[in-house]
This record gives C-alpha cells, structure tokens and sequence, in this order.
C-alpha cells in the first residue's frame, strides 16, 4: 500500500472518532476490521502468553526484531510517549511485541530491549510457524534475506503497521508507522472510550 | 629624542601590524589551508537498547567541489566494522539492505537519516552511552576520507532512574 493511501487511511480514521475527546459531536463509532485474532506466544518472561488473558484492556501490537536498527526503536520510543501522555490509562493499555527474527530474538534478548523503555510491553517469541500464523492473523508481512556480504548476516523486512485491539479483542484502528503520537493517543482514548 | 624603549615598542607594533596584515590579506604560502572538499558534520546516533551489538549512525557529507564523489566504506572506533545500508518503506514493508557505495552529488550534499541511508556498526567493543561521542570516519572513492565525532543520543521515552541501565 502507498504511504499516501495509508495516510489517507489513517486520517479517515482519526475523523471518525475525532469528536471523542473535547466538545466535539458524538463520533461515529470506529470501525471493526475484519482481522480475527487469537493466539498463543512466548513471553519475554518465559511464560506462555495467549491473546485472551488481555481482555477488557485495549492492547496495542506491532511486529519487528530486535536488531532492528530504526524503526523499531523508533516505535518503542514512541509507544513509551504515548504511555505517558496517557496518563492514569495507561494501566488499561497493553502493548504487544512480536518478534519476526526468532533465530535471534529469545525471550532474555527481547527482555534485555524493553527493559529501558518505560512502557507497559511484553516481548513475544515462538517457533517461525508459530509466527508465521499470527503474522497471517494480522494480515502483516516479513521476509528474511541473506546477506552473507554483511555482518548482518541476514536482514529481516517487515510491515510497521501498530494494531489497536479494544477490550473485546477486536482490532480497531491500524496506524501508520508515520502516525503521531497525538494520533495514537487519540485513537487509543476513542478505544478505551467505546462500549460498543 | 627618542628613547631605546620607544625604538622597541615601535619595532614591536610595527612587528605585530605586518603579521596581522598578512594573515588578514590571505597570504598562501604561510597561513592559508586549503578548505577539505568533503566533509562531514551532525553525525549522531541512538544509544542503542538492551543488548544489542549494532546501531545505526546518521550524519550529513557534503562535497564543495565540481566532481561527485561516492562514500565507499565507513569506520568507527567503537565498532569492528562499519557497512553502508539503507532503509527504505515499501508501502507498509520496512526493508533494510547493504548498499555498495552513497553517492554525494557535486556541490552538494547527502544526508544520512533515519529511515533512509545511514551506516549500521556491528560488533561494538563498548555499549555507547547517551553523551559520548564516537569517533566516525568516512572514506570516499578518491582515496580520501572525513572524519567527524558522532554524539550518542538518548531514546525518547527511556526509563528514568532505571537500575538496570548499564553506566558507564
């Protein structure tokens, strides 16, 4: 998809749940993609996690690796500012860290990468066929290339898009990897606010 | 009458005035240096997370001269080996890559970012921390080279007072 096509997205997003906050008229309620999500992981505290014990928080997911030089470290920072400004709901927002570099990414090396970040994250490792299928969950995408020229060894593509799942588990706005941080939060308020 | 000390502070102004002079009117041979063609500036990088051995570094080369150039490696004095890469966002995809060489355009510049080229450090021998700086130096296809000191940021929304960050 087009960076303007996914901004474009996004914007039509945000205006549907813009009257969220502020005196604004009532929002249209957000959307609910058609992506079915259930799974079962390894955490970065070495317990096996499943997707339902997070019901009744919005839960925040995205995929990358932890050698990742860039965007992930981008995203984490980010997250961790929109935990922030979150405030007091921040203990209502989980975030999902899923790892596509299983070779590399153990449960102590993802720990090791959150560790710093103040944010309210688990780390989620697996066998690659136990990725594969959450990655297909989503809809999302990573390839692993070989680079025996760098020291690298292999590189690792994978979509940025950050998931926001509602308490009931359904995914309900896909930012960005351009999305701001005032538009996550936004988003993640519309979520918190809605009972449907 | 003039006095011997007055014959000396003359001889010392005179003195002073004539050097002053030179260097002010740009004499070649003794004061002028001529300015490098490539240099590089604004170089930092992330202090990089948990364990990892690699981080991205960013700066911006440029090139006074009529001629483009090309960076063909790069080197730090932190890292084993330095490698040109360049990342780029296919639609949503994030894909990272070698690349053999970064041209800098004539009369121009090129500018190492995130979410574009950049250098990636593999094998660092110290875990660099938010403050320091790094010694970053660039070689180019004429055989000559830039070096700059890249200064170590911290990452947004690090924990604070955190026990478990590694000091120095």
């Amino acid at each position: 998809m087009c960076p303007l096509r996914s901004r474009a997205g996004l914007l039509l997003v945000a205006a549907m749940f813009a009257g969220a906050c502020g005196n604004a008229p009532p929002a249209k309620p957000l959307p609910i993609f058609p992506i079915d999500v259930d799974f079962s992981l390894l955490g970065h505290d070495h317990s096996r996690f499943q997707l339902a014990s997070l019901r009744g928080k919005a839960v925040l997911v995205f995929f990358g690796y932890s050698s990742c030089p860039d965007a992930c470290p981008t995203t984490l920072s980010k997250l961790a500012t929109v935990s922030r400004r979150l405030g007091a709901d921040r203990a209502r927002v989980k975030t999902l860290y899923i790892s596509v570099d299983p070779e590399r990414d153990t449960p102590d090396v993802l720990k090791a990468d959150l560790q710093n970040f103040d944010l309210d994250a688990l780390g989620l490792t697996g066998t690659k066929s136990e990725i594969d299928e959450v990655v297909s969950q989503f809809g999302a995408a990573y390839e692993i290339t070989p680079t025996p020229e760098s020291a690298a060894k292999y590189t690792v593509a994978h979509t940025t898009w950050l998931y926001a799942l509602d308490a009931k588990g359904r995914t309900r706005i896909r930012f960005p990897y351009e999305a701001t941080v005032d538009e996550i939060v936004s988003g993640i308020r519309a979520i918190l606010a809605d009972a449907t | 009458m003039i006095t011997h000390t007055a014959l000396m502070r003359s001889f010392v102004a005179a003195t002073c005035i004539a050097i002053l002079g030179l260097a002010l009117s740009g004499t070649p041979a003794v004061f002028a240096q001529t300015a490098p063609t490539l240099t590089a500036h604004d170089a930092w990088l992330r202090q990089p997370t948990g364990d990892r051995k690699a981080a991205g570094v960013f700066a911006i080369v440029e090139n006074n001269d009529g001629t483009k150039r090309a960076i063909v490696s790069a080197s730090a004095d932190i890292a084993d080996k330095a490698e040109l890469h360049e990342m780029k966002m296919m639609g949503a995809m994030m894909r990272m890559s070698p690349v053999t060489q970064i041209e800098v355009p004539a009369h121009g510049k090129v500018e190492l970012k995130p979410g574009g080229l950049h250098v990636m450090l593999f094998g660092l021998k110290k875990m660099p921390m938010a403050g320091d700086t790094v010694t970053l130096t660039f070689t180019f296809d004429d055989g000559s080279t830039a070096s700059t000191m890249a200064s170590v940021r911290q990452n947004e929304g690090r924990k604070m007072n955190d026990s478990t960050m590694p000091t120095k």
